[in-house]
């Protein structure tokens, strides 16, 4: 095959692809908006993924907060600017770090997790055992989970706020000798409600692409183990690949 | 392939199936009347599943018309609209029952989101026809993990039947089991196609079923029916590749798919 030819199919694969996720997120979106809802489902979703999640999230921001305390100390050091080390923390984590790493670390687990249920449901003809059963798959399947991400993101990414400044917090007053409420008032004094905000913007989005990624791919999965498996890849990288650029998107629109 | 002159229950007419360039079913033509039941067999690779998705909603049609009781199901965009059926139960190959719910959850899920009924009554329902089939009441509460290939079968039998379909869709229901399960299965689908007066269509490579389930047999040949007739004729017959393959000859006309 010529240059061409191969530009040529490589930009048909991809359009191909961009109509069917665009074709999906489409009837997605609407499978959320319209009737019947399945409330106890969402529920489910909601413990799975807000939850379950909280373990993996407290203990990323946890640690993040207490490295990026110890990090800006010692830069700031170098031109005497130590006192804006908890403001550095409190910044970083509202506005990048909390939606980011909440984003990353739920999409390994939640985002896998969707992705091998539903392919699995695809593989075994459990899908089309629910249409056979007069049940739209896209409502009882598709929906209760992308509401349940998006609506979680949010309050993960606020716990793990939280926590990822109470660990700076820890490292600032009790290795690097700052004082407590010196430290506070630093957290809090430029904090803006906008920085809260637009991480939990964010972290709705992130956990709108989490949910999206994982049933698309779960739902196009291929036959048997293999299909599976790619699935479960396909969906973390994916959602991974779109945190990242769907994060310098809004950060622009937010802060520039 | 109705004898009654009146409005068959289920008519598919010219019914065209491909996959990209692959024709999978070629103007199958079939009508089938209250109560009866056809069995169509073929060999592997040969359209049958394809066949019955198709007929249940599940694939759309390049081409042809499906009809219940001289009402046109097929749309413009040859499929099947949605999935309200209730014309059409089906059961799956591997029963394909829901892993996340218990057995009486699974049997209850067509009351429940088919029929709108409440939970409670979705519940009696289901254990009525759990009962029906004789499951017991206990066994309500294990998963499809925990019970054997065979009464997965029944199971999936029992939540088709909830949904109180016209048609039951069979797609290889004796596959994969021994003898005697095969025979219970069977037992069970005459059963309830005669108790409710049930419209079947069953797909299968296995011959003892053929011969015990069906009122009509077909034989579905590289996506075309080349056969039909009654059971007694089967082994009776003059077609080649009938003969072959009801018989299980290896030698013959017949085109293996995906031979060794």
């Amino acid at each position: 095959m010529n240059l061409f030819g191969i530009i040529g199919r490589s930009t048909i694969n991809f359009l191909e692809v961009v109509g069917r996720i665009s074709i999906f997120t489409y009837k997605a979106v609407s499978s959320c908006a319209l009737p019947p809802y399945y409330f106890k489902i969402f529920l489910k979703q909601i413990v799975e993924i807000g939850y379950y999640s909280l373990p993996v999230v407290g203990l990323t921001t946890l640690f993040s907060g207490m490295v990026l305390a110890l990090q800006s100390h010692t830069g700031f050091t170098r031109f005497s600017a130590e006192g804006a080390v908890a403001t550095v923390v409190a910044l970083s984590l509202t506005r990048e770090l909390g939606p980011v790493l909440a984003g990353l670390m739920v999409s390994g687990r939640i985002g896998a997790s969707i992705a091998a249920e539903i392919s699995t449901m695809r593989v075994t003809e459990q899908i089309d055992a629910l249409k056979t059963l007069a049940t739209d798959p896209f409502k009882y399947l598709i929906a209760p989970r992308i509401v349940a991400s998006i609506l979680c993101l949010p309050a993960l990414v606020l716990v793990g706020d939280l926590i990822g400044i109470y660990g700076g917090y820890l490292v600032g007053v009790h290795k690097l000798g700052f004082n407590s409420t010196t430290y506070l008032d630093q957290t809090t004094i430029y904090l803006q409600p906008i920085d809260i905000i637009s991480g939990l913007v964010k972290a709705a989005v992130f956990g709108f692409l989490i949910a999206l990624m994982g049933c698309y791919h779960g739902y196009h999965s291929g036959r048997g183990a293999q299909g599976v498996g790619s699935a479960t890849t396909n969906a973390v990288v994916s959602s991974s690949i779109l945190i990242l650029i769907t994060n310098y998107i809004l950060t622009e629109l937010f802060f520039v | 392939m109705s004898d009654s002159r009146e409005t068959p229950r289920l008519r598919v007419t010219d019914l065209t199936k491909s996959f990209g360039n692959k024709m999978i079913l070629h103007n199958v033509s079939f009508q089938l009347a209250k109560g009866s039941s056809l069995v169509i067999i073929g060999g592997s690779g040969s359209g049958k599943s394809v066949l019955i998705k198709c007929i249940s909603g599940l694939y759309a049609l390049d081409q042809g018309q499906i009809e219940v009781d001289g009402k046109v199901l097929t749309s413009r965009r040859n499929r099947i609209d949605a999935m309200p059926q209730r014309n059409f139960g089906f059961m799956f190959q591997n029963a394909a029952l829901f892993d996340s719910l218990n057995i009486l959850e699974n049997v209850a899920f067509g009351a429940k989101h088919a029929l709108k009924m409440n939970h409670k009554a979705a519940r009696e329902l289901a254990l009525e026809k759990l009962s029906l089939l004789g499951i017991s009441r206990r066994m309500g509460n294990l998963y499809p993990s925990d019970i054997s290939t065979g009464l997965r079968k029944v199971i999936a039998l029992a939540r088709t039947l909830t949904i109180d379909p016209q048609i039951i869709l069979f797609d290889e229901p004796t596959t994969g089991l021994d003898p005697l399960m095969s025979k219970k299965i069977d037992e069970l689908i005459l059963q309830c196609i005669r108790s409710e007066s049930l419209t079947a269509v069953t797909i299968t490579h296995d011959m003892s079923s053929a011969m015990r389930l069906g009122d009509k047999i077909a034989m579905l040949y590289k996506g075309t029916l080349i056969w039909s007739g009654k059971p007694d004729k089967l082994f009776k017959t003059d077609n080649a590749l009938v003969k072959q393959f009801a018989n299980g000859y290896l030698d013959g006309p017949f085109a293996f798919t995906n031979s060794p």
